[in-house]
């Protein structure tokens, strides 16, 4: 006795259309009451472009929570998830993370918001020191000479 | 069709802030065009060793770190590190608070002197630095606050009675000061600090064999556990919940292994035992086994420095992190002051208790010199590890 699953369709800001189960739409809070507020079949998301909404849906497809016989719920083992996880990250340059960092928190998608924001930590934390952090990172300095030795100096010994 | 972007967005959290920047496809995003609370998730995701650079990064960044929305969302994450500090003095300069960081001990220059001798517990990220001396005739009532995550201090009202070499110890959120006072005769011989009402307590306690200076103390199990000076023979325990000051369990196996260099891992009372009478040098009074009483040796520790055995009784523990015991040891003796090179090694044993036998078994984690000098042998006051 299955129920037909329910698709939804999404569509991007430059409108490329997604078509998804519903249990998908699910994974992001935001969407999860949009569909439930308003039945349309179509769904126009502005603030996300094709290429980041790929990603999400990509994530929220492989994290789907399968509700099996005797109301368990699970999804893919952890571990294989954690490695998929793992390569979903290596693949992605930092521009599409910060993109899908803004995504995550507009679509409400808790689980990538933090994947993506500990993949930017861990960036960071690689680093030697903080001119590499500016490197990679692309931050460009605003201090003057005079405050950068003052942040230096309170923080001296952390600096060698 | 609907158009999202029309529909009332429900984001109380984040304050609509991520929505108003529309994404172009075309050029890159940079970390600093996010919004600044989805920076916050981001850097506090980074440990703390790294937050001085994170904050020489830019304004913007120094100004997350110091804020306290971000120390918020930290502990909204429930981002705990433990993080070693150590009160090392060069005699007769006064210590100084060190840091453990990148595997080097680093004198933390924002912090003032300490006095010698000060009683020293820690609550979360504050270390409380209570009485102690800055110099051989005077008593201090002074109690200083260090709070780890700025690397700054303010002091804190002062104890009802002056103070050095005290015993201290952190049950339900109190601080209990144990001793310490010039007389013997002292009223106030348990006072204790609120932290909530800032204030000193004290009631009136008969408290017969209470030791007079202290060299370690400790918590196990809500208990305050003081080694005396005279070390074979005073030990307290005091429970600040039925007020009671108990002698040093005579009879019991505490006496004589005990020393100054010890701490409380998982309810255990770990210490050196610098003649391997049971066989191994790092030993615990296990708490949780029935036959109470007993030192029982921690199994599978190898490969310590030498100078951990010579100078065992100059060594100083500290409990970092669950079940992780961090030993400070000099490579010299601070008794003398010999010419060349002097060390600090700083030796990592994580504990393990076997859930078949109760046996305790210690991996040693990493055994390296984290400090050197030339000048003056530094003595090792003490180590604590800080939560931040």
């Amino acid at each position: 006795m299955e129920n037909e699953k329910k698709m939804i369709t999404l569509k991007s800001s430059d409108d490329v259309t997604f078509e998804v189960e519903e249990a998908v739409v699910l994974e992001s809070q935001f969407l999860s009451h949009l569909v439930q507020d308003c039945p349309a079949p179509e769904h126009k998301i502005k603030e996300v472009t094709g290429k980041i909404l790929s990603k999400v849906v990509e994530y929220c497809e492989k994290h789907v929570v399968v509700v099996v016989d005797g109301g368990d719920s699970s999804s893919s083992s952890g571990d294989d998830l954690k490695k998929w996880d793992d390569k979903f990250i290596k693949e992605m340059d930092l521009s599409t993370v910060y993109d899908l960092i803004a995504a995550a928190n507009y679509l409400n998608i808790q689980a990538l918001l933090d994947l993506m924001c500990q993949r930017v930590a861990d960036v960071i934390t690689a680093c030697k020191d903080h001119k590499e952090i500016r490197e990679t990172l692309g931050i460009v300095s605003d201090y003057t000479a005079e405050e950068e030795a003052e942040v230096l100096k309170e923080n001296e010994w952390a600096f060698d | 069709m609907v158009e999202i972007s029309d529909i009332p967005v429900d984001d109380g959290v984040n304050g609509g802030a991520s929505t108003k920047k529309p994404q172009e496809a075309k050029t890159s995003t940079s970390l600093e065009s996010l919004p600044i609370d989805l920076l916050e998730q981001i850097v506090a995701r980074v440990p703390r060793s790294d937050h001085p650079a994170v904050s020489v990064l830019s304004t913007t960044f120094r100004r997350l770190i110091a804020s306290p929305g971000f120390r918020h969302m930290r502990s909204q994450l429930a981002i705990t590190e433990h993080v070693l500090y150590a009160l090392v003095g060069f005699p007769p300069r006064l210590p100084r608070w060190y840091i453990l960081y990148r595997n080097r001990l680093r004198r933390v220059i924002t912090l003032p002197p300490m006095p010698y001798g000060a009683a020293v517990v820690t609550i979360g990220h504050e270390i409380y630095v209570i009485g102690g001396s800055n110099n051989e005739r005077s008593y201090l009532p002074n109690v200083t606050l260090v709070d780890c995550r700025t690397h700054t201090y303010r002091p804190l009202p002062s104890m009802r009675v002056a103070r050095y070499r005290a015993a201290a110890g952190v049950v339900d959120g109190k601080i209990y000061v144990i001793g310490g006072c010039r007389k013997r005769s002292e009223r106030d011989w348990v006072e204790w600090f609120d932290p909530e009402r800032q204030v000193w307590l004290a009631r009136k306690e008969n408290l017969f064999y209470a030791c007079k200076e202290f060299v370690t103390y400790d918590v196990v199990k809500e208990k305050i556990y003081g080694l005396g000076e005279d070390h074979y023979e005073c030990l307290n325990v005091y429970d600040p919940r039925e007020c009671t000051l108990q002698p040093g369990l005579g009879e019991s196996e505490l006496r004589g292994f005990l020393h100054a260099s010890s701490c409380v891992v998982d309810d255990m009372l770990c210490t050196i035992d610098v003649g391997c009478m049971v066989g191994h040098p790092i030993i615990v009074y296990d708490g949780e086994d029935p036959g109470s009483g007993v030192w029982k040796p921690v199994r599978g520790v190898y490969g310590l420095p030498p100078c951990l055995y010579w100078y065992a009784y100059e060594s100083k523990m500290a409990n970092v992190g669950g079940r992780k015991l961090v030993i400070l040891v000099g490579s010299q003796s601070q008794l003398w002051n010999y010419y060349g090179d002097k060390y600090i090694w700083c030796v990592e044993i994580a504990l393990e208790r076997s859930q078949e036998d109760g046996e305790i078994r210690g991996r040693v984690e990493s055994v390296e010199v984290v400090f050197k000098t030339t000048n003056t042998t530094p003595t090792i006051e003490l180590c604590r590890a800080v939560c931040v």
